[in-house]
């Protein structure tokens, strides 16, 4: 291989020389370790620079800046988002600092238009109403990842060549010139030796590395920076703090979020992206002053990158120049080797033209620079986008057509035959299709999802990752793509990485996020078996009682009062109806029995490994303090039994127990080929029709994206019990009549229950011909009878077993609609809406639970309560730094040790933070100390007890029932 | 109207509102409060153009009741509604006749009800609404020959010395004067005189369903004017309407912090104003005079309200047989139903209750909104009377 120049480093310095070299018709290949972009150009927080930050410190980078501001509005639109920026003083600044500020603008030729507080105000009004002054600047927003990638693709057109997740080796030299570079291939370990005349080394933080390579030293420090990236554009303007340029006063709205930035410390290794929680805790601390709600801001992640500051002599961190700086190294006696550092985004293009001039001249080529006045990416023309609004909805359009730069054009063509409706969105928090994703997904330098991640932003949205890592990978095998030996390790690799951003900032509504997470991963995935650690905790109490902030309204009295109608809480109330007490339900929101599979999960999973056999027998190998070992192996099983035989009756049989009602553990199928480890199920989900049958059928529905059966029969092949079966993949049409909206099981299973859909029935019996098991997605109707089950066996003329998957998970619906069935036979009310918010408490007795209205409060007096609020995804538990707490009784759980310490590496793994809660006795009343109770007719249920991982032990449904069994009968025993 | 912005934060993408909504349920062409909510929110805020199933909302909030995270995704919409609305605003005379019934009440005042009801079934007047948008099938409210604040004026009340105001809502005011009266009866009984100040207008709830917020936003400070006066005197504001009560409660805070800021004067619900009467004793319920069943549905509003049903109770404590329909959402949702291109997914929204109501075999269903009486009526012809008309009925002197 041969070529002039060779470029080391894919960020935006290395691509912005590759494109103008290219331009010049310099031949150049660039080469990059990791996936373009891999380094500082998608790490910091998008700030399209002014240059007012820099109008008193530098005023040379500050005039740069705004020319290059400028000029990169023009050729770059589609990576820009014109914000415009504002400076604010607030009273924490000095105020003096502002006339050189104004100054320094002026001088470096910055406009700084300066605004009344209150318009400030108007246009961001999450600012600190106390500001003092603002400027208006014309800071931007830019998307470092297609920045870099859109240059990439314009030296593409250009012939230049980029080659990622090639690292090199060793700079080849002979007689005092370079003459080649070696590298290696990391995907396929194939190394090769590349001859060339020059080598640029842009290989920012790692520079220092690169020149090593030839014996050389260059002065580049990496200096890590830590940013925070929140749920949505908190402000529509780039906000600065107006002082001296400091830590974490930056807010840029960037795409679909706002990220706050940054920190400054020098590290050793450039590749150090650790961001921590004193680092996350810091950045919020000092963006409070600009933004005093920015607590209640929801936080995805925490990231963090590497600036490759030049540091000659000693300045280092914020005092070091933010210039850059081209080192030839024939100073030291070796010709043809250059290396660029220093700088930042913003001056980019500035940087590759001046390394690109000095390049040419050695060269002797005369061709002039012209990156300032060719856009990166053209325009898409008209007739394309008219096809375009075929494939892709209104708001999806612009961002595809501006993610996807010169790609497409060829992406809307490889998709012409394809309706909107046979291109669901994949990701909703990002609005990824299916289109999209194949593309990407099919392009050379795409090797796994989290480079489909960096192009299409799948997975960088309020879920993390958590809905669309399972469909995108489902879907792109289905199309025959997986990305290396095995696409659930690909999947599980990219879930790791969303996690790991989420770990030092465990808390609040992201910690909810990730508990659905987990427990959506463990319920497809599975759960790793491991060091099961349990915290101590110690617990305080803060009951806000008697709380008067208003008029009581309404006093309603009952024999008890259950708090939560998620499956203990409907349980529970279920259980004391039955024994003839006067009940009432309140709650906030469903629940979360509604979404999932609501199959009874028992046990399934310990440190020492998965439970086969009787879930029940597992139970000596649990924690000391968890519910089940409080409750006793007696309990546990008889309020299983009592539920089994409620749902006998109710014309909704349960199975899973075996010979004298012994509880055994299945493997259930999941819509992905994996199996999910249950105890009790519905004839739906039985599987025991696929443990004998030879000749498997999977079916999907078209436009379901939720099941993909191909995906499932990869991996059920893959599987050594199934490995002597015939397993085939079906497509059924979709009796759904449609929409624009992409189709869930929930639209399929509603369809069946009401309409004849003869078409859909035929087409199952024609490809179940021959099938001892057809399996498909959980579409069996949405009601607690079998009904459609029966319709579609005997269509099918085989049994059929449902697939769970993602929420919503329908089977869940009928379950749910069976025990609000039989609280409304019961005469039981369930106050929809009503939110516990206090409580009054006389001695050790619960006199009261109130809910507080703009109109006052009203209270529910009862002589007993059970408290079935759920876990952390519900809010039964809210996590908040160092702490967590139990919102009804104010029960305050003082969290042990940093909270990087709460989970671990792996969200396959058991989580420390999962066995915080409220500590109880065996009675389940709260207990401060485990021997005296709190309150004497307080009784807690599900998933807010303390010592249980139920995610990971995949015990969530069974430790639901057996305490809510046991809190409903406990007072009357 | 203000810069609102309803935090789309507390999500987390459950999918439990996309289960519970029964337009989503109804119709393909919506995606589903989850999406055109917090999700498009994200988008909206950097200036992504709107999508067109946000139309489809009917604001009956049972998102907002599902939701385990509390996201106020239903106000999401309907702030987003209105932006789009200001931008362009699609069948904005058929949407501004629908959401603004009591200005047109005013307007057409002088003509006699009977007329005005005889052209709403006229075929030619409906052909020619039918081509604005408003549903030819919808069957319309019937204006009442007298507005029920005139007849409160000249009703004479036992005096107490004990005052209360009542905040009619648009739909007794206009078109069930009778069931306001009922209401005054129940608080004259509980010892209560009556006031409904003529000041008083439409709660808003309407034009914030079909994008006028300005006009909503002007309602609201001109209602809340009067509450603060009313409040001064030390008279408490009642209202049995849900719809209205959410408004003052719920929704104002949301639209209009301004407003809300300085303090929002309180509004009760009649219904639940009531029961306290019965159980402190100063409102005498023994036991019916006819004991027939009563079904019993739950309007979408007042569930989001989460104060329980208090009509409900009220009607059992006649010691009535009430049976809760627990059949969701009739469909109407105020003025959604009235529209011509969602006129069916109303119908479709309400088949179940209508299946319910049909298969009970009863002779009167209770409920406290307007509109639901008229969808359930409609559908079924079966008759539909607000509780508090029916305590009156039954209720012994």
């Amino acid at each position: 291989m041969e070529t002039t120049v060779v470029i080391i480093g894919g960020g935006a310095t290395g691509t912005g020389i590759l494109r103008d070299l290219s331009m010049r018709g310099i031949p150049a290949i660039l080469f990059e370790q990791g996936g373009l972009c891999h380094g500082t150009s998608s790490r910091f927080h998008g700030l399209l620079h002014s240059g007012g930050r820099y109008a008193v410190s530098d005023r040379e980078a500050a005039a740069e800046c705004i020319r290059e501001n400028t000029i990169l509005r023009t050729i770059g639109r589609q990576c820009i988002h014109e914000t415009e920026g504002l400076f604010v003083l607030t009273e924490e600044d000095d105020p003096a600092y502002v006339e050189q500020w104004v100054q320094g603008c002026k001088a470096a030729g910055i406009s700084a238009k300066e605004l009344e507080p209150a318009e400030a105000l108007r246009l961001e009004p999450a600012l600190n109403p106390h500001l003092k002054r603002a400027f208006q600047v014309p800071d931007a927003a830019v998307d470092g990842f297609r920045l870099v990638l859109h240059n990439a693709m314009s030296a593409q057109r250009y012939g230049g060549q980029f080659c990622t997740y090639h690292e090199v080796l060793g700079i080849v030299t002979a007689n005092g010139r370079v003459t080649g570079v070696d590298v290696v291939d990391q995907q396929t370990g194939q190394a090769r030796r590349v001859h060339c005349q020059i080598v640029v080394n842009a290989a920012g933080s790692w520079s220092g590395r690169v020149a090593a390579l030839a014996g050389l030293h260059v002065p580049v420090t990496p200096d890590k920076g830590t940013l925070i990236v929140f749920n949505h554009r908190c402000t529509s303007h780039v906000v600065n703090r107006l002082h001296k340029s400091s830590d974490g006063d930056i807010f840029v709205p960037n795409g679909s979020v706002t990220i706050l930035g940054t920190t400054s410390q020098t590290v050793a290794d450039p590749g150090d992206f650790h961001a921590t929680t004193e680092e996350a805790l810091r950045l919020l601390a000092l963006g409070r002053p600009l933004f005093p709600q920015i607590d209640s801001f929801r936080i995805l992640r925490v990231f963090a990158g590497t600036r490759p500051l030049y540091t000659p002599g000693s300045a280092a961190g914020r005092s070091a120049s933010r210039g850059f700086h081209i080192s030839d190294h024939s100073e030291e006696g070796l010709e043809g080797l250059y290396t660029i550092f220093g700088g930042k985004l913003t001056t980019y293009r500035l940087m590759a033209e001046k390394m690109a001039d000095i390049v040419a001249a050695r060269l002797k080529v005369s061709a002039p620079c012209r990156t300032a006045s060719e856009a990166l990416i053209p325009e898409v023309p008209s007739e394309v986008r008219r096809q375009a609004a075929r494939l892709f909805s209104v708001q999806g359009l612009d961002l595809v057509a501006d993610r996807l730069g010169d790609d497409f054009a060829s992406c809307v063509a490889d998709n012409a035959s394809r309706k909107r409706a046979a291109n669901p969105l994949l990701c909703e928090c990002e609005m990824v299709s299916a289109a999209e994703l194949l593309h990407v997904a099919r392009q050379p330098s795409t090797h796994s999802l989290n480079d489909v991640r960096l192009r299409t932003r799948l997975g960088m949205g309020t879920c993390q990752g958590t809905f669309c890592a399972l469909r995108a990978t489902s879907f792109l095998v289905e199309q025959g793509i997986c990305f290396g030996k095995d696409p659930l390790n690909d999947m599980r690799a990219f879930v790791q990485e969303r996690w790991k951003g989420t770990r030092p900032v465990f808390w609040g509504q992201l910690a909810r996020e990730m508990e659905l997470a987990r427990n959506l991963y463990a319920a497809t995935l599975g759960t790793e078996p491991g060091t099961v650690s349990v915290p101590e905790v110690r617990v305080e109490t803060r009951a806000r009682q008697n709380s008067h902030t208003g008029r009581v309204r309404t006093s309603r009295v009952a024999d008890l009062v259950v708090v939560g109608a998620g499956l203990s809480g409907l349980w529970a109330a279920c259980v004391a109806a039955r024994s003839g007490r006067r009940v009432c339900v309140l709650t906030r929101g469903a629940g979360s029995l509604h979404i999932g599979s609501a199959t009874i999960d028992v046990l399934g999973m310990t440190g020492a490994g998965q439970v086969l056999g009787d879930p029940l027998a597992h139970i000596v190998r649990l924690p000391a303090r968890h519910p089940y070992v409080l409750l006793g192996r007696r309990k546990v099983g008889s309020a299983l039994a009592s539920f089994v035989s409620f749902c006998t009756k109710a014309g909704f049989p349960l199975y899973g127990a075996g010979e004298e009602d012994v509880l055994h553990n299945s493997l259930l199928p999941t819509a992905l080929g994996t199996s999910k480890i249950s105890c009790l199920y519905p004839e739906s989900l039985n599987p025991a029709p696929l443990a004998r049958a030879r000749r498997i059928v999977v079916c999907g529905i078209e436009g379901l994206r939720d099941c993909m059966p191909g995906m499932a029969v990869y991996n059920l092949r893959r599987r050594p019990e199934f490995a002597d079966r015939m397993i085939t993949a079906s497509w059924l049409p979709s009796p759904w009549p449609g929409g624009t909206r992409t189709q869930t099981a929930l639209d399929v299973a509603r369809t069946l229950e009401s309409a004849p859909c003869r078409e859909f029935y035929a087409a199952l019996e024609r490809v179940a011909t021959g099938a001892e098991v057809v399996l498909l997605p959980p579409i069996a109707g949405t009601r607690p009878d079998s009904t459609v089950l029966h319709r579609l066996s005997s269509a099918a003329g085989c049994p059929v077993v449902e697939m769970t998957g993602l929420p919503p998970g329908v089977t869940g619906m009928r379950l749910g609609r069976l025990l609000l069935d039989e609280l409304r036979r019961a005469g039981v009310p369930v106050l929809e809406n009503a939110t516990v918010t206090g409580c009054e408490i006389e001695g050790q007795r619960l006199q009261a639970v109130r809910t507080s209205h703009e109109d006052g409060e009203r209270r529910y007096v009862a002589d007993n309560f059970i408290i079935a609020t759920g876990g952390m995804v519900s809010g039964g538990l809210v996590l908040q730094p160092g702490v967590a707490r139990e919102p009804i009784l104010g029960l305050e759980c003082a969290t042990p040790g940093e909270t990087e310490t709460w989970t671990t590496d792996s969200p396959f793994a058991s989580q420390p933070v999962a066995y915080l809660g409220v500590p109880v006795l065996p009675t389940l009343e709260p207990s401060l100390d485990g021997e005296e109770p709190l309150l004497r007719n307080v009784r807690y249920a599900g998933r807010m007890l303390a010592g249980c991982d139920t995610a990971f032990e995949r015990s969530g449904n069974g430790l639901a029932l057996a305490t809510a069994s046991a809190a409903a009968l406990e007072p009357w025993l | 109207m203000q810069q609102v912005h309803v935090d789309p934060d507390a999500c987390i993408a459950c999918t439990t509102c996309t289960v519970f909504c029964p337009v989503a349920a109804a119709t393909g062409e919506f995606a589903g409060p989850k999406m055109t909510g917090p999700a498009y929110e994200r988008f909206r805020l950097s200036g992504l153009s709107e999508d067109s199933s946000l139309s489809y909302c009917a604001n009956c909030k049972n998102c907002d009741i599902s939701c385990p995270q509390g996201v106020p995704i239903a106000a999401i919409n309907m702030v987003a509604r209105a932006r789009q609305c200001e931008k362009e605003h699609p069948l904005w005379l058929r949407d501004w006749i629908v959401s603004h019934s009591e200005t047109l009440g005013h307007l057409i005042g002088p003509v006699p009800a009977a007329l005005k009801n005889g052209s709403l079934r006229n075929p030619l007047v409906r052909a020619m609404l039918d081509r604005i948008g408003i549903a030819r099938e919808a069957i319309m409210p019937s204006y009442a020959p007298r507005r029920f604040r005139k007849l409160l004026a000249r009703l004479r009340q036992p005096s107490t010395g004990k005052k209360v105001a009542f905040f009619p809502g648009c739909y007794i005011d206009l078109y069930e004067p009778e069931a306001g009266l009922d209401m005054v009866w129940a608080l004259n009984r509980a010892g209560y005189e009556v006031v409904s100040p003529s000041a008083f207008c439409c709660c808003g709830v309407p034009m914030v369903a079909s994008g006028f917020m300005k006009d909503a936003e002007r309602n609201a400070r001109r209602n809340v004017a009067v509450m603060r006066s009313l409040a001064e005197e030390g008279l408490p504001v009642l209202t049995g309407c849900p719809s209205c009560e959410l408004m003052f409660r719920e929704e104002i805070p949301l639209f209009f912090p301004d407003l809300a800021a300085e303090g929002l004067p309180r509004i009760t619900d009649a219904q639940e104003f009531l029961l306290n009467c019965a159980q402190e004793g100063t409102l005498r319920l023994e036991e019916a005079v006819r004991k027939r069943p009563v079904l019993y549905h739950a309007p979408c509003h007042l569930r989001a309200l989460g104060i329980g049903l208090p009509g409900l109770e009220l009607l059992q404590a006649l010691g009535l047989e009430v049976v809760p329909a627990n059949a969701g959402c009739c469909g109407i949702s105020g003025s959604y139903g009235f529209k011509k291109e969602k006129h069916a997914i109303a119908m479709k929204v309400g088949a179940e209750l209508f299946r319910v109501v049909r298969e009970s075999g009863v002779d009167v269903v209770a409920t406290e909104c307007g509109t639901c009486r008229l969808q359930i009526h409609s559908a079924t012809g079966v008759s539909c009377r607000h509780p508090v008309s029916l305590l009156k009925e039954l209720a012994r002197d």
